[in-house]
């Protein structure tokens, strides 16, 4: 899905504003919604993929309003809603309700239970996401041409690399096609980081030997001399 | 935010936001998915344990230890777990060398893909449209707006982190730091260094 997400050679963002103050949340409610997210996986509500893809498809007016954490939660608030864990009616009532009572209500706490501590162990052991799969086609060094795909789901390909040539820098292995993945279904496939000279990304804005490396998976790539298709 | 909490006859409403992560969280704990426990917990871990000292020390290890240097660009998970750290978003974690000629830095064009494990949650600059969109095609403008300007003769290699691989930069040791201590040499190691939107650099002596 070409979606307002993939911004990547856009340049009317304007400048950077490099400061910050250190803290990962600037309001008690999106800590929160970072942890949820991190909990429902957990959980088997969703995938990561699915939650990409789910705010992916945003409409990109709505996309650009909202703020980081409120595009978490507005992707959560959907797929709870089409997973059947709770309604959308459920979702407002219980919100006007929050919204009726005053700012600074304390949140839920305590309860112990063994979820905290499971969540703590992933989050210090992680969740390794590489599979067992097929045997690399592509090498390092090998000259390889990201497909011009344009799906109407989930992909992990940036536009900015469609179409062009790279050089296989390296094999990682297999990972889940998050294409796949996004719709419930494993399907492993190499992993490769595709190294593309600035200059073919790029014409002239780009600076000769300034590369630009991406991840892509093997089904994002066909070997250069193949015919286009 | 509660900054109004106390005046109890006239509480302003919390933001709409907010109320929807309110009504989003009860609702999820009375279908026992969430538990508030587990939420405080993980917030505190991310607010408090999991930042960018742990990549300080990776850093700093690789520059008086040449071995565990060849290991950590190797494999960059399993190195970093000789320092016991791990976790998630460090499964897979790919260490690429600044060195004198190249420059590498980091983005994630499609969301916000970041090494959580060794520099803890992103700043806000980092998940901005402006760094994400730009960091591609013109990484020398974006990066002089942060103050980082990089020779003619310095090539830029941009890691845009697309899938499960999450990348870190191994910044240069700077000149003059023979005398510092690994722990010395860590506390001088920025965020912001490993990100590669900054050196490294000594604070000067007075």
């Amino acid at each position: 899905m070409n979606g307002i997400h993939d911004v990547g050679g856009m340049q009317t963002f304007g400048p950077v504003d490099p400061h910050d103050d250190g803290h990962p949340f600037h309001a008690d409610w999106e800590g929160r919604v970072f942890a949820i997210s991190l909990i429902l996986p957990a959980q088997g509500v969703y995938n990561l993929n699915e939650f990409r893809d789910r705010r992916e498809r945003i409409p990109p007016p709505e996309f650009l309003r909202r703020s980081y954490f409120d595009l978490w939660l507005t992707s959560m608030e959907a797929l709870v809603v089409e997973k059947g864990v709770v309604t959308r009616e459920e979702l407002e009532a219980r919100a006007r309700e929050a919204g009726a009572r005053g700012a600074g209500t304390p949140w839920a706490s305590g309860d112990g239970g063994c979820l905290a501590e499971r969540m703590l162990g992933i989050i210090r052991e992680g969740v390794p996401a590489g599979r067992e799969g097929p045997a690399p086609r592509f090498h390092p060094g090998d000259r390889v041409r990201a497909r011009n795909l344009h799906p109407p789901g989930h992909i992990r390909m940036p536009r900015y690399v469609r179409g062009k040539v790279g050089v296989v820098d390296r094999c990682h292995g297999c990972f889940d096609l998050p294409d796949a993945s996004a719709r419930g279904r494993d399907l492993p496939q190499p992993l490769y980081t595709v190294r593309f000279e600035a200059v073919d990304l790029w014409g002239d804005q780009g600076r000769a030997g300034d590369g630009v490396r991406v991840d892509l998976w093997e089904s994002y790539l066909e070997p250069e001399e193949e015919p286009r298709g | 935010m509660a900054e109004h909490h106390g005046h109890d006859h006239h509480p302003e409403p919390p933001s709409a936001v907010e109320a929807r992560a309110r009504a989003l969280e009860s609702l999820l704990i009375e279908k026992n998915l969430v538990t508030a426990d587990a939420i405080d917990r993980i917030v505190e871990a991310y607010e408090s344990d999991i930042g960018p000292l742990n990549g300080a020390r990776v850093v700093a290890r690789a520059w008086v230890d040449p071995e565990f240097k060849r290991r950590l660009l190797a494999d960059g998970t399993a190195a970093i777990r000789e320092l016991g750290i791990s976790g998630l978003r460090g499964e897979h974690l790919v260490v690429v060398e600044n060195r004198p000629g190249v420059h590498n830095v980091i983005v994630c064009t499609l969301c916000s893909c970041y090494p959580w494990a060794v520099l803890g949650l992103p700043p806000a600059w980092y998940k901005s449209a402006a760094y994400r969109s730009r960091m591609v095609i013109n990484p020398r403008e974006v990066l002089a707006e942060f103050g980082l300007h990089l020779d003619e003769g310095t090539r830029v290699e941009v890691w845009d982190s697309s899938a499960e691989t999450r990348y870190m930069v191994l910044p240069e040791r700077p000149p003059g730091t023979e005398h510092l201590s690994e722990e010395e040499l860590a506390a001088l190691v920025t965020r912001d260094a490993m990100v590669g939107v900054a050196r490294v650099e000594v604070p000067a002596r007075t």
